[in-house]
């Protein structure tokens, strides 16, 4: 899959690919960064993309996707590369850094990029902000998690429901 | 045609659609007319519909009527088939009406004619039920089939029966598999946790509307799971008095086709419902699956981790209209169908239909290299149709009185040619758009999504919490797939014994039993535990008082500073999906003195598949830290170039107590330690069928037990032997390799003195694997530990080895 999007690397300049978000802004990428994107890739392997004629993302809006790119232009090479074999210590540590920083950024913002990177196909971008909602979530009780996501206050019904739950998971407290 | 032909074309055909992996997107006849059925024939449509949408096996001869594999039966046992064989008649009827020419109007002449045969006292022009005559038709056709069936039966008794016939038994049963599915119908005792079940075949689904306004919604009030409490508690048979339990239908095995009927009449005063209800084009059955392992949807099945596409179950809705007569209904499955077809190819509006289609899109991109025709048919199946349909607006023209009603269609992009295959929108359902006002985003996440982040948490104790969180997520929580449970403290199940090991004989001696080898058999998750108390407090801060009188009861009864034990199994039973799974002692079982260093890697099956240890008298970080520990001369050994009189094992390690015997007791009590825990996860086991991979490890890092998928499976097969009456698995015959060197420095700057390395494997594989010492051999040996004690295990095995065997014990 990989090895036709090498080759078009080598030719020359790398061969860039337009993105359109839902907000009709259009982003220039390098077809190599677009194509950590499994959906992408595919388009791009296609031919598309090319030229004037943009692919458009309807559900990403150019925030959203403007942070997504970051990300895949950060992790291109890398992921080039074939992961780990010719990356040092020093890249590595760089790019979980670069990670850590990443995600720490507003809610909405954090929700809208595990949904691009879902719909993206962006596996390394999917489970880094899964992590992080996941790490949200942690030594929280389900209280807090409610607040820390969001969600409104539970109907009675679903209260009641809740506390029926409640001894099957009395092992969850301590 | 001869045979042979026809039966490769039959097999091409039949691959080109197994290729596209959703047959009906290949099954493409003439545009289908708007057949204005009349009387009986819709529910003839009904069927024909329900046969060509979803059908797995060629359909019922709607494309090739002669290839289908009853026909050659079907002569034999109907001598005149065109009057006496239902299959026939629905054949050619569903033939017809897909081969009419666009806006032809359609006799069911045919139908009607043989409508005894269907329906005896179905009269023509009469009022009749049309669920119920498709339930007449596929009951003919069932009938029909099994009379069949019986004849190829008689035949392959008399030895006169071909090969097709043979095949063709199977597709007897083509109207119950096709509509056939079970209900399974639960009571589960909240107190005992026993479950009691009982299962229904079904050929359909009837919903209850009171209440509802949309299919969904009727559809997940029947499947709504009930208490039974207060004066319709339950009688549980095991705990022997009356209980509260939880009631619930699952549905155990999805029809292929789905049909739902309406139930229109309210109450017994046979008051009708004549509201709009509503339906979404696909239905998400997942969360009414028992054994949740496969996510179904209506349109392509899909499973979060799988990646493989299951059969889907395609849904046709089914009114309960006593109206024969009234048109438009044909139309409305027709509709139904060619909306479906396109929908698959054009709208995909979920995230699941999106990971549905991506999946299609995979299988067609992976069959590209094939045949030119497959390439076609993926093209044509994946190119965005000619003119922009209006999908879901057709089926607003639904029968007279009861409107079932479609949420209009998501506004799609008018693609360019560069997006061909760019499907992505999420409009449609708006619990999926992004960027929608509100702060619950996270509620609005699809379920996958979802489980992707749940799988990140790991932490057992997080998950027990997040499944209290929302009605949603307690659903979803059961199904995630890699879970950690960190292990409070261990109690011990019998005071120690003398089957322990020989305790050292003197106080130097670094290795100490604790007193867990034998008795490690309950390992518990505790705490101070208040649950219903406290959880009553986080939860409901304003209904306390409100809480059931059994809770309430319950939390009075324990005393604060109560400590209630969980064992792993009891805090896993829910989790049905687990896949991975890693347990985290509190400590290493065996009592090490301070500098002491120990570790093991075990691998088990059945039994131990094999075992590394390594071990220090005494680990320092610094070079200069050979303290009192260390007996054994200090001999130098650079990492990379071993001393020169490698593997020359001084005197003392034969002689001293820090010696031989010493290692022989680490690896014997490693051994047992490792032994213990096996024995210990054969419940966690067994209550986990899908466990792919289990790690048992410990905060201190000192030992390690993994079991990977097909060691798990070959414990499911043989049962664990344990070892006489302690609570450990039996070790078979034992082959050991020693390696030693009294002093090494690694990397890191950490420096082992009396530094020991040992492998075990069974006896008789050992014959087969460690001949020598290659580098294919001693993989499993480098790979047991992380750095930096990887680079021990090299340097310790240029040493020199000893081998020693070991009985079984």
């Amino acid at each position: 899959m990989a090895a036709p999007e090498s080759g078009d690397g080598n030719n020359g300049a790398a061969r860039m690919v337009t993105l359109i978000s839902s907000d009709n802004t259009r982003f220039e990428v390098e077809a190599a960064a677009a194509s950590l994107s499994q959906t992408l890739q595919l388009t791009i392997l296609d031919g598309g993309g090319g030229g004037g004629d943009g692919i458009p993302l309807p559900n990403v809006d150019s925030a959203t996707l403007s942070k997504v790119l970051e990300y895949c232009i950060k992790h291109a090479p890398a992921a080039a590369n074939g992961g780990a074999p010719n990356a040092t210590a020093v890249d590595r540590a760089e790019l979980e850094r670069f990670d850590n920083e990443f995600v720490n950024i507003d809610q909405s913002v954090l929700y809208s990029l595990i949904m691009a990177a879902h719909n993206l196909e962006i596996e390394g971008l999917q489970s880094l902000v899964a992590k992080k909602v996941a790490d949200m979530i942690k030594g929280k009780s389900p209280m807090e998690i409610r607040r820390t996501l969001g969600f409104p206050d539970p109907t009675p019904e679903e209260q009641a429901e809740m506390n029926a739950h409640m001894l099957e998971y009395g092992w969850a407290y301590e | 045609m001869s045979w042979w032909r026809r039966r490769r074309r039959f097999v091409e055909w039949r691959r080109r659609r197994r290729t596209l992996g959703c047959p009906a997107a290949a099954l493409s006849p003439p545009q289908p007319p708007l057949g204005a059925g009349d009387g009986p024939d819709r529910g003839a449509v009904f069927a024909a519909a329900s046969f060509a949408a979803p059908s797995h096996r060629p359909a019922t001869g709607v494309e090739e009527p002669g290839q289908h594999l009853l026909s050659q039966q079907r002569k034999k046992v109907f001598p005149n088939r065109d009057k006496e064989c239902s299959f026939c008649v629905l054949e050619r009827q569903i033939a017809r009406l897909l081969r009419t020419e666009a806006g032809a109007l359609e006799s069911p002449g045919k139908i009607i004619r043989c409508l005894p045969l269907f329906a005896e006292h179905f009269r023509w022009g009469r009022q009749e039920d049309a669920h119920e005559f498709l339930r007449y038709i596929v009951d003919a056709c069932h009938t029909a089939g099994l009379r069949i069936r019986k004849r190829l039966a008689a035949a392959s008794a008399n030895g006169n029966c071909g090969e097709e016939e043979g095949r063709g038994q199977g597709s007897c049963m083509v109207m119950k598999e096709t509509f056939g599915g079970a209900l399974l119908s639960q009571v589960k005792c909240l107190v005992c946790k026993g479950e009691s079940n009982k299962t229904d075949e079904i050929m359909d689904l009837s919903l209850d509307l009171p209440g509802s306004s949309s299919v969904g919604d009727a559809l997940a009030r029947f499947f709504k799971p009930e208490i039974l409490e207060g004066a319709n508690k339950y009688s549980c048979e095991r705990c022997k008095k009356l209980t509260s339990a939880r009631k619930q239908m699952f549905i155990l095995r999805a029809p292929k086709v789905l049909v739902i009927q309406l139930k229109r009449f309210e109450g017994i005063n046979g008051g009708k419902i004549n509201r709009n209800i509503e339906f979404k084009e696909a239905l998400v059955l997942s969360d009414f699956i028992y054994k949740k392992n496969q996510l179904w949807l209506c349109y392509g099945g899909y499973h979060p981790s799988n990646t493989a596409i299951k059969h889907s179950p395609n849904m046709l809705y089914d009114s309960v209209s006593s109206e024969l007569r009234s048109s438009g209904w044909v139309d409305d499955v027709y509709n139904f169908m060619r909306a479906g077809k396109r929908r698959r190819i054009q709208n995909t509006d979920t995230p699941q239909d999106i990971d549905a289609m991506r999946q299609f899109r995979g299988l067609v991109a992976s069959s590209r290299t094939e045949t030119r025709e497959c390439e076609l048919s993926a093209s044509l199946s994946l190119s965005p149709p000619p003119r922009r349909v209006p999908t879901s607006p057709t089926l607003l023209s639904c029968s007279s009185l009861l409107q079932i009603r479609s949420a209009p269609p998501p506004p799609m992009a008018e693609d360019p040619v560069g997006s061909r295959r760019w499907k992505c929108d999420p409009g449609g359902d708006e619990r999926w758009l992004s960027g929608a006002a509100g702060d619950d985003h996270f509620d609005r996440l699809p379920d996958a999504l979802l489980l992707v982040i749940f799988n990140r948490i790991g932490d057992v104790k997080a998950l027990g919490r997040c499944s209290l969180v929302s009605r949603r997520f307690h659903e979803l929580v059961p199904l995630v797939d890699s879970v950690l449970v960190r292990v409070d403290c261990v109690i011990p199940d019998e005071p120690p014994s003398s089957s322990s090991p020989p305790e050292p004989s003197s106080p130097t001696a670094s290795v100490r039993a604790r007193g867990v080898f034998s008795q490690i058999a309950r390992v518990v998750l505790g705490g101070i535990v208040k649950p219903i108390q406290a959880l009553g407090q986080i939860l409901s801060p304003a209904s306390s008082s409100s809480g059931s009188s059994s809770s309430s009861s319950a939390s009075s009864s324990l005393l604060p500073g109560d400590v209630s034990h969980h064992s792993p199994s009891e805090v896993l039973r829910s989790f049905k999906e687990l896949r991975r799974l890693r347990i985290e002692l509190p400590s290493g079982e065996l009592g090490v003195d301070d500098g002491v260093m120990l570790k093991w890697k075990a691998d088990f099956g059945s039994t131990l598949g094999s075992c590394v240890i390594l071990g220090a008298s005494s680990a320092s970080p610094s070079s200069g830290g050979s303290d009192a520990g260390a007996t054994a001369p200090s001999v130098h050994t650079v990492p990379g170039e071993p001393e020169d009189d490698s593997g020359n094992i001084p005197e003392s390690f034969y002689t001293t107590n820090e010696g031989l015997k010493l290692r022989v007791l680490w690896t014997i009590s490693s051994l047992i330690a490792a032994a213990a825990r096996h024995y210990l996860l054969q419940p966690i086991i067994a209550d986990h069928t899908m466990l792919e991979s289990l790690d048992l490890t410990d905060a201190d890092g000192q030992g390690v037990l993994t079991m990977d998928k097909w060691q798990l499976q070959e414990l499911r097969v043989k049962p664990v032997s344990a070892s006489g009456a302690s609570h450990r698995t039996l070790m078979p015959e034992l082959s050991i390799q020693l390696w030693y060197a009294s002093r090494i420095q690694l990397p890191g700057g950490l420096v082992l003195n009396g530094a020991t390395l040992v492998a075990i494997k069974p006896s008789e594989e050992t014959t087969r694997d460690i001949v020598g010492d290659g580098i294919t051999e001693t993989a499993w040996v480098t790979d047991a530990f992380e750095e930096p004690y990887r680079s021990a295990v090299t340097i310790l095995l240029r040493q020199r080895t000893y081998t020693l065997e070991m009985n079984s014990f």
